[in-house]
């Protein structure tokens, strides 16, 4: 290639514009980036400087808002300034080849030397080619973008994202966004929100700040609302009260409300132009405001409807049950504004009928129940096949009542002895099932081994002894949980769960002291059950003997009087036949007597058995002989007998249901006792924390510590709850020092939840040693990488977190205990004054704790619960006596609270024992017989439906007198948030098993 | 003497029949009654008579006929009324009579009891009736009641008082009142009781019915063993822990407190206190001043002297404080052993379970639930279980159970545990000597042992106590064969074999 310079000419040769087409693409890419760095900063400080302005104008710093911007002005200029500073060298050919040159460092000066010859042609031309040719190759294939990347561009232009985001939540968050905000700085707005403009809609009034007031119908049980700036339509149920207000834009003399094209009615006008004016909400239409000839627009109505209740329904779809038996059924109702009831609708041979289930008295929005109600108290009978479904009405009192249907299920009636005998044999079995395993559970030694291994094998081979009793139990799965026997299974159950689950949490090794202990009070308590299931099945098959028994005796009394009467009117025949039919009789009774223990009521019965036989065969040998007055005199005997049998197995069935008069007269004074303690301990409570926000020691102080402390200690048990802590625990030390910090963890909140400073001090120092030794075994377990490093780290900061909590809380109950023990003196007498009615509740409850061991001891049904409830009471009474005589105020007031939860939990023990007394009893009960029932046929007699009338239910609300009275029961009966642990505070079984 | 004559030959005949049935002399009512007419007032005496007599259709026909003739008046509508129902309660009833001694009892299973109620009240009338200053003429009459409910029926005491005290005897109306050992699950000692009741009738008799109940009852509590030994009879465990409690609280039953009946007292427990405190007293009195000192004390009494002042004039030289003093003193030399020892408890006709009747496990329905799953157990093979639940019972009360103790010894023997089983068996036996289960107990283990000798005493003491146990019955009879005693061997073999057929016998 030649060209022509200057004059001469001069070979270039044919490389040297390749590269200085690159050199020239590379500054064209150079320029760009420049530019577009520079307006990515630019972008980055205006929208930083616009975002604190929006932010200063609406703090109403406008002046800062401007500096703001100001500032942010002038940074982008210097942004982009910076950014194109020495551009024009840059983009020059010599600049991009200084940059190919550092890029490309085997060029040595090649591209430099080829630019500047290219420029100012000089020297050999054979090299300068032999150059060129030497530096196009070296540089082929290279791009501008390689020779300037994006990347800084990118760099630059986070910030502008970044700062762009700050933005757009500034104008999301604030009330005045960036425009408005710009506006102000500038001066083209003021600073008020933004308001409705008035309807301005042709020939119409104008109308504008509508304000709409809701009045909901009563049986919504809604508030009123109050709308402003509406647009002026009304959603509302029908029946709503609408207010409205509005402002017009000019001055009227009158003015009128149409709604929905009646007649218009007045509305109040106010100064001319605020106009107001009521309706109620009907069909759906529109309203407006009428000035004389000229209306507001028209806005719509739109009436919201009440919708009838929805029910679900959980039964089978189709299911069979005894006469007797009870319906399993559960429902779930729904409406929108309350339920007034509830019914069960059922059709039986094409006759539909409702049967009332609920009327519930402060129509509940939602009302779910399963109720308990027996196929025959609906009336259905032995072989009805009824299709039943739950309708629930809602209380719309405007449209009237409406009723929703849950889905339909059938029931198929059979007989009373259908699944009571299926009951029985169920009982027969678990009890054959229970006696063998209580047998080898109760041989077991105690401790059960020295090692978590021997204890483990232990725990394998008792595994093995529920085989018989879990193949029982799993035909009876079948069964309705509430019934009798559910409750036998699950209770053992529960206590081998608890008891097995334990021994597999066990650490390796020696079984700790506090392991050991809580293990044999497990064990215990998993004895206990199966006694008190075996106990149970035994004296419920008992009390079914003793109520055949009466039924036999006294039918057979009837029978001897009657013989005894007819006799001289029968014929030898008829009169030995009769005989026979009495023996028959008495053979029954002796055979139900022989399912009785060997005490005194069997004693007796044989004892009266045999005299009766001995009469019978006295009468028949005089009947044969037709010497008719011994014959009667025989007879009169027999009969006599069975009067006394009857008599004596009478007094002793009252017996065994209760223990006599004098046990209900104890029970009814513990109960009221009971009672009057809780009351009495909750009203001189109240006179402690008076005494102590009137003398110091203020409540809302105590109540703020206590916040913290309960803070804390949650802070504690949800550090302990997180997973992570147990990601240590293959290794078993870690393992069981994490249990003990979890075990402390709950105690701690437990006893804070009491209010018991003493305790939660003493939990609060156990925690922070427990959570110390675990951490340490979490090291070690790192260290010898049983764990791995990960997740020891993950468990360790769970625990360094409880670690934290357990020490905040600490030092709040040190803080706690503290203030105690400084209480005023005013403080100090008043509670002395109060200790010594302290004092006289705690010995009255000291009396009642024996009154209770007295009950408890008598009472057929466990009642340690209540012994030990009332036994705790008094003793929380005692100790609130004698924090009150040291001035403690806080420790007396917990102590109250104790003895009174105490008090009240003796009175739900008691009642449970009582329950669960009646529920042993069950088969002797009222007697009352139902269809198939008969007493001739003793295996086909039981009474599964009784049992399931006699469970414990939640009564329903209307059973209360008021709702209030009902919401009050509620609420107490929902306390279930009780420190548990805390009721015994001396025994940590109970935090044992919350550790499970 | 002089003066009782007198005044019967002053008063009318209804009048002399009323004083001699007051005084408990019925020749002298008989006599009297020889000159009535058929006024209502001699109708009602004679009715009386009657009904003192035994004859009590008699007497409720002659008392409802002189009742239409009487004033409205509520003693006789009462009186009507007792005889009505003691009529309805001894309706079934034979009587039969051997030497001075006349029973009334229902034919049956009862008749397990004729032998030895004739035995013991002829002996008693032989043996205690010089002792006391002689019997009563006309021999004795007592009804054996079938069941409690009947004894309340016919005696008049409160149902509620019976079932409290367990008072199922009562001597009145020149009557022995007795309920059958069958009124209580597991009997009673119902031998000494029936010579107890009579020694009332005899005291009554002596003292123109002038002795308050402490005498009565302190006379006859250390009387009533006399029959069948020579020696008052040792206070029972139960009684000696009672008394040793008292002694040391001060808390001695005062002697007004048991008037007029020690039935009326608030527990059976204070009545056994009641009952220990005056038969001590007795005793007392005839270590202190002889055997024939009560005997003078009655003559006292009969003559109007004040029972307490009475005993101190023959036992103190008339100083009653002395005399208490000295009693108290004598306490203190009996070396009185507190032993924590429950008192049966009361329960009739059959109505309770096994446990009701047991001085604990009767009122611990806690320790009763822990027996009767041992039982369970036992019945399923498992003794050793069995014997858990057992000692757990054992545990749960200071007070020995003697069902307890009677069930621990079968698991323990079931076990192989022999001489555990007889040592706690022993010891039962000692606390609730009345306990005729644990003596059946012990008596079988004697019995295996080949302690023929040991198991007689046993079995001899249970049949006394509960005669109702057929198979004790039988063991008892072979004893007796074997001690080659064939008389008595057969009387307890027909016993059995009346248990278990129960007709009517005819032997």
């Amino acid at each position: 290639m030649v060209v022509t310079r200057h004059g001469s000419q001069v070979t270039v040769p044919e490389s040297v514009p390749r590269i200085h087409q690159l050199l020239v693409r590379a500054a064209r890419r150079y320029a760009w980036l420049a530019f577009a760095r520079g307006f990515a900063l630019a972008v980055a400080s205006l929208s930083l400087g616009l975002t604190l302005a929006t932010v200063a104008v609406n703090e109403g710093a406008r002046s800062a808002a401007r500096l703001a911007l100001g500032v942010a002005s002038v940074a982008a200029i210097g942004l982009v300034l910076r950014r194109l500073r020495g551009l024009r060298a840059r983009i020059a050919p010599r600049g991009q080849a200084e940059v190919v040159e550092q890029l490309r460092p085997e060029l040595r000066g090649g591209l430099l030397t080829v630019v500047d010859r290219a420029e100012r042609p000089l020297g050999s031309a054979g090299l300068f080619v032999r150059l060129a040719d030497d530096v196009s190759r070296r540089v082929e294939g290279l791009r501008p973008t390689d020779i300037w990347p994006g990347r800084p561009l990118w760099l630059d232009s986070r910030w502008g994202v970044l700062a762009l985001a700050l933005l757009a939540l500034a104008a999301m968050k604030l009330p005045l966004g960036p425009i408005d905000a710009l506006k102000l700085v500038f001066g083209t707005q003021s600073a008020s929100a933004s308001v409705t403009p008035v309807v301005a809609d042709g020939p119409h009034a104008l109308l504008g700040d509508i304000t709409l007031r809701y009045e909901y119908p009563t049986y919504t049980r809604l508030d009123p609302l109050e709308v402003p700036n509406t647009s002026g339509e009304v959603h509302a149920p029908p029946g709503t009260v609408v207010r409205i207000r509005a402002r017009t834009a000019q001055a009227w003399e009158s003015a009128t409300l149409e709604v929905s094209g009646a007649a218009p009615v007045p509305a109040e006008l106010v100064g001319g132009r605020d106009v107001s004016g009521s309706f109620t909400v009907g069909e759906a239409g529109t309203w407006d405001f009428r000035f004389g000839e000229l209306a507001s627009p028209s806005y719509r109505i739109v009436p919201d409807p009440d919708l009838a209740p929805v029910v679900a329904v959980k039964a089978p779809a189709s299911s069979r049950v005894a006469v007797d038996d009870t319906l399993l059924f559960a429902f779930n109702a729904k409406d929108d504004y309350g339920i007034t009831k509830v019914v069960l609708e059922l059709t039986v041979n094409g006759r539909v009928r409702e049967e009332p289930l609920r009327v519930p008295l402060d129509a509940p929005r939602t009302l779910a129940d399963a109720p308990a109600v027996t196929a025959s108290s609906l009336g259905l009978h032995l072989g009805d096949v009824a299709r039943v479904r739950v309708g629930a009405w809602d209380n719309d009192e405007v449209s009237g009542s409406k009723v929703g249907w849950s889905s339909a299920f059938t029931v198929e009636i059979g007989g009373a002895g259908g699944s009571s005998a299926a009951s029985q044999k169920l009982r027969e079995e678990l009890f054959d099932a229970l006696v063998p395993l209580l047998a080898d559970f109760l041989v077991d030694p105690t401790p059960l081994g020295e090692t978590a291994e021997s204890v483990s094998a232990w725990s394998d081979a008792a595994e093995e002894r529920y085989v018989k009793f879990d193949k029982v139990a799993s035909a009876a799965e079948g069964y309705d949980g509430r019934t009798f026997e559910a409750r036998q299974i699950d209770h053992v159950n529960s206590a081998r769960r608890d008891l097995f689950a334990f021994v597999r949490g066990l650490p390796a090794g020696l079984v700790a002291e506090k392991d050991g202990e809580t293990l044999a009070r497990l064990q215990g308590s998993n004895v206990r059950a199966l006694e008190m299931a075996v106990w149970s099945l035994d004296a419920r098959a008992r009390a079914e003997a003793y109520r055949k028994l009466q039924q036999l005796v006294e039918e057979l009394a009837q029978e001897a009087k009657e013989l005894r009467d007819e006799l001289p009117n029968l014929t030898s025949s008829q009169a030995l036949a009769r005989l026979d039919q009495l023996t028959r009789l008495e053979s029954q009774v002796k055979k139900v007597a022989s399912q009785l223990d060997k005490g005194s009521i069997r004693a007796f019965l044989e004892s009266r058995g045999a005299e009766v036989d001995g009469a019978l065969a006295a009468a028949r040998r005089d009947i044969a002989a037709q010497n008719d007055p011994a014959a009667r005199a025989d007879m009169k005997r027999v009969a006599d007998l069975l009067d006394e049998m009857a008599g004596g197995v009478k007094e002793a069935q009252e017996r065994q249901q209760g223990g006599g008069d004098e046990l209900k007269k104890e029970i009814e004074a513990l109960k009221q006792e009971l009672s009057s303690l809780a009351e009495d301990q909750s009203a001189l409570q109240k006179k402690t924390d008076a005494a102590r926000d009137e003398h110091g020691q203020s409540l809302e102080e105590g109540l703020a510590a206590w916040k913290r402390v309960d803070a804390s200690t949650k802070a504690a048990k949800s550090a302990m709850a997180d997973p992570s802590v147990d990601k240590g625990s293959a290794y078993r030390p870690y393992a069981a020092a994490s249990e003990d910090a979890k075990h402390d963890a709950s105690g701690l909140d437990d006893s804070a939840r009491a209010r018991d400073v003493q305790t939660s001090l003493e939990r609060a120092e156990d925690l922070e040693g427990s959570l110390s030794r675990a951490r340490e075994r979490l090291k070690q377990a790192a260290r010898t990488r049983q764990v791995s490093a990960a997740d020891a780290a993950q468990a360790d900061a769970a625990l360094s977190k409880a670690q934290r909590s357990a020490e905040s809380a600490r030092q709040e109950l040190e803080a706690l205990s503290a203030a105690q023990s400084q209480g005023s003196p005013e403080l100090s007498r008043a509670l002395q004054e109060l200790s010594k009615a302290q004092q006289q509740l705690g010995e009255r409850a000291d009396k009642t704790a024996e009154r209770a061991k007295k009950v408890a001891h008598s009472m057929p049904s466990d009642a340690s619960e209540l012994e030990e409830a009332t036994a705790e009471g008094a003793e929380q009474a005692k100790r609130a006596a004698e924090a009150m005589q040291e001035g403690d105020a806080m420790g007396a007031s917990g102590g109250q609270q104790a003895a009174e939860d105490a008090f009240e939990r003796a009175q739900e023990a008691l009642e449970q024992a009582l329950e669960d007394a009646k529920q042993m009893q069950a088969g002797g009960g009222s007697g009352d017989q139902s269809e198939g029932d008969q007493p001739n046929e003793p295996s086909d007699q039981g009474d599964q439906g009784s049992s399931v009338r006699q469970e414990v239910t939640i009564p329903a609300p209307e059973e209360f007198e008021t709702p209030e009275a009902y919401r009050k029961a509620l609420l107490e009966g929902m306390q279930g948030d009780i420190p548990e642990a805390y009721r015994a505070t001396n025994k940590r079984y109970y935090e044992e098993l919350v550790r499970q | 003497m002089t003066l009782l004559l007198l005044s019967l030959a002053l008063a009318a005949p209804a009048d002399d029949v009323h004083t001699c049935l007051d005084l408990y002399d019925l020749d002298c009512a008989r006599a009297a009654a020889t000159h009535l007419g058929s006024s209502a007032a001699d109708l009602e005496a004679k009715a009386e008579l009657e009904f003192h007599l035994g004859h009590f259709a008699l007497a409720r026909d002659g008392m409802v006929t002189a009742a239409k003739g009487l004033a409205a008046d509520i003693e006789v509508a009462n009186q009507v009324e007792l005889y009505q129902k003691t009529v309805a309660a001894t309706a079934d009833f034979e009587s039969r009579s051997r030497g001075d001694v006349t029973v009334q009892f229902r034919p049956g299973m009862d008749e397990v009891l004729l032998d030895e109620a004739f035995e013991t009240l002829q002996a008693a009338h032989d043996r205690i009736g010089p002792v006391l200053g002689g019997a009563p003429p006309g021999g004795v009459r007592m009804e054996l009641y079938p069941t409690a409910q009947r004894f309340i029926d016919a005696s008049s005491l409160p149902g509620a008082a019976v079932r409290t005290t367990g008072v199922i005897a009562l001597s009145k109306w020149t009557r022995l009142l007795v309920s059958s050992p069958r009124a209580l699950g597991r009997g009673y000692e119902w031998k000494d009781t029936i010579a107890h009741e009579y020694i009332h009738y005899i005291v009554a008799w002596r003292t123109k019915d002038r002795a308050p109940v402490w005498l009565q009852e302190g006379i006859a509590r250390s009387h009533e063993s006399l029959w069948r030994q020579d020696e008052p009879a040792a206070l029972t465990p139960e009684q000696e822990s009672l008394l040793a409690d008292a002694l040391a609280d001060d808390k001695l039953v005062p002697l007004a407190k048991m008037h007029p009946s020690m039935a009326f007292l608030s527990s059976a427990e204070e009545a056994s206190l009641a009952f220990a405190q005056v038969s001590t007293m007795i005793v007392y009195l005839r270590k202190s001043s002889g055997p024939e000192a009560v005997s003078k004390v009655l003559d006292l009494v009969r003559g109007g002297r004040d029972a307490l002042q009475a005993v101190a004039d023959v036992g103190a030289g008339g100083d009653p404080d002395a005399f208490m003093e000295g009693w108290k003193r004598y306490l203190g030399t009996l070396s009185l052993v507190s032993k924590k020892l429950a008192s049966k408890q009361v329960v009739l006709d059959g109505g309770g379970d096994e446990f009701a009747d047991d001085p604990v496990l009767g009122d611990r329905a806690d320790l009763a639930r822990a027996v009767r799953l041992g039982d369970i157990l036992m019945d399923h093979a498992r003794a050793d279980a069995a014997l858990v639940e057992y000692q757990k019972a054992a545990l749960g009360s200071d007070t020995p159970s003697p069902l307890l103790t009677a069930r621990t010894a079968e698991a323990l023997l079931k076990l192989g545990r022999r001489d555990e089983a007889r040592s706690i068996l022993n010891d039962s036996v000692h606390d609730y000597p009345e306990d005729a289960t644990t003596r059946v107990a012990l008596g079988a283990l004697l019995l295996a042992e080949g302690n023929r000798q040991g198991a007689f005493a046993q079995y001899r003491a249970a049949i006394d106590i509960n005669p109702f146990d057929a198979p004790t019955q039988a063991i008892l009879g072979d004893l007796y064969a074997a001690r080659g005693d064939t008389a008595m061997a057969e009387r307890h073999h027909h016993y059995a074999r009346l248990l278990q057929s129960a007709e009517p016998a005819t032997r």
